[in-house]
């Protein structure tokens, strides 16, 4: 959807995944609460906000979760089928972590090889690539 | 796929049919039209791609073009183009003088 201008407040209107934000400067942000008398909770991790990763790094948690259980693994499971320490894709999976390029790469060639013996299993005898090819 | 693809088989393809076929992969990844697609376009900032989205697209390039990309030269490419450029070279580097 086009961004919306709110008169006289420089902000910009977004939907990320189903959910409704408003993006403004935190000078404005600041008067608003100071104009209707709130106190804005502090983040919860400064750090993390900051580094402008925050975002990505829950997205990819929700998403690493919802493939985890599509596939029919525990954490566990997936842990120790993409060699990665469990307690390494907790913290992922909390969205404590940003993995490096490498270690998404293990957790989803081990989701993918799961998720291929899950239709194998479904249907043995139609079993297909579940990929197309080219 | 291809239109007519004046390349062959073992060849290196043309730079068109490969940024066809990147069109395609950055597509059905990120579920929109292939059409939106460009070259110039910046896969996380211009079309939204988050870090797994990033590693499937890497992923599947790798699946298509019968290639290996290092993840550290994957991690430096920012747009479409840049992948294909990459895809281009290694292709090359793989054909025998």
């Amino acid at each position: 959807m086009p961004p919306k201008r709110v008169p006289g407040i420089d902000c910009r209107r977004i939907e990320l995944d189903g959910i409704r934000y408003v993006i403004m400067r935190e000078s404005a942000f600041d008067y608003l609460c100071e104009r209707a008398g709130w106190k804005p909770a502090p983040p919860e991790d400064e750090a993390a906000l900051a580094d402008g990763l925050a975002l990505d790094r829950v997205s990819l948690a929700e998403k690493i979760v919802r493939r985890r259980k599509a596939a029919g693994l525990s954490q566990a499971g997936l842990a120790r089928r993409a060699g990665v320490r469990a307690e390494t894709l907790n913290r992922i999976e909390r969205g404590r972590t940003t993995p490096d390029f490498a270690t998404i790469r293990k957790l989803v060639e081990a989701m993918t090889a799961a998720e291929r013996e899950q239709l194998e299993r479904n249907a043995p005898a139609t079993s297909r690539k579940p990929k197309k090819s080219s | 796929m291809a239109a007519e693809s004046g390349s062959l088989q073992r060849g290196v393809p043309a730079r068109e049919q490969v940024v066809s076929d990147m069109r395609g992969i950055v597509a059905e990844q990120l579920g929109m039209p292939r059409e939106t697609i460009e070259e110039r376009h910046d896969l996380e900032r211009d079309l939204g791609a988050d870090s797994l989205d990033l590693v499937e697209i890497n992923m599947e390039v790798e699946e298509h073009f019968g290639l290996t990309v290092p993840d550290e030269v994957y991690e430096q490419i920012r747009t479409v183009g840049q992948v294909v450029d990459q895809v281009l070279a290694l292709l090359s580097a793989d054909e025998p003088g």
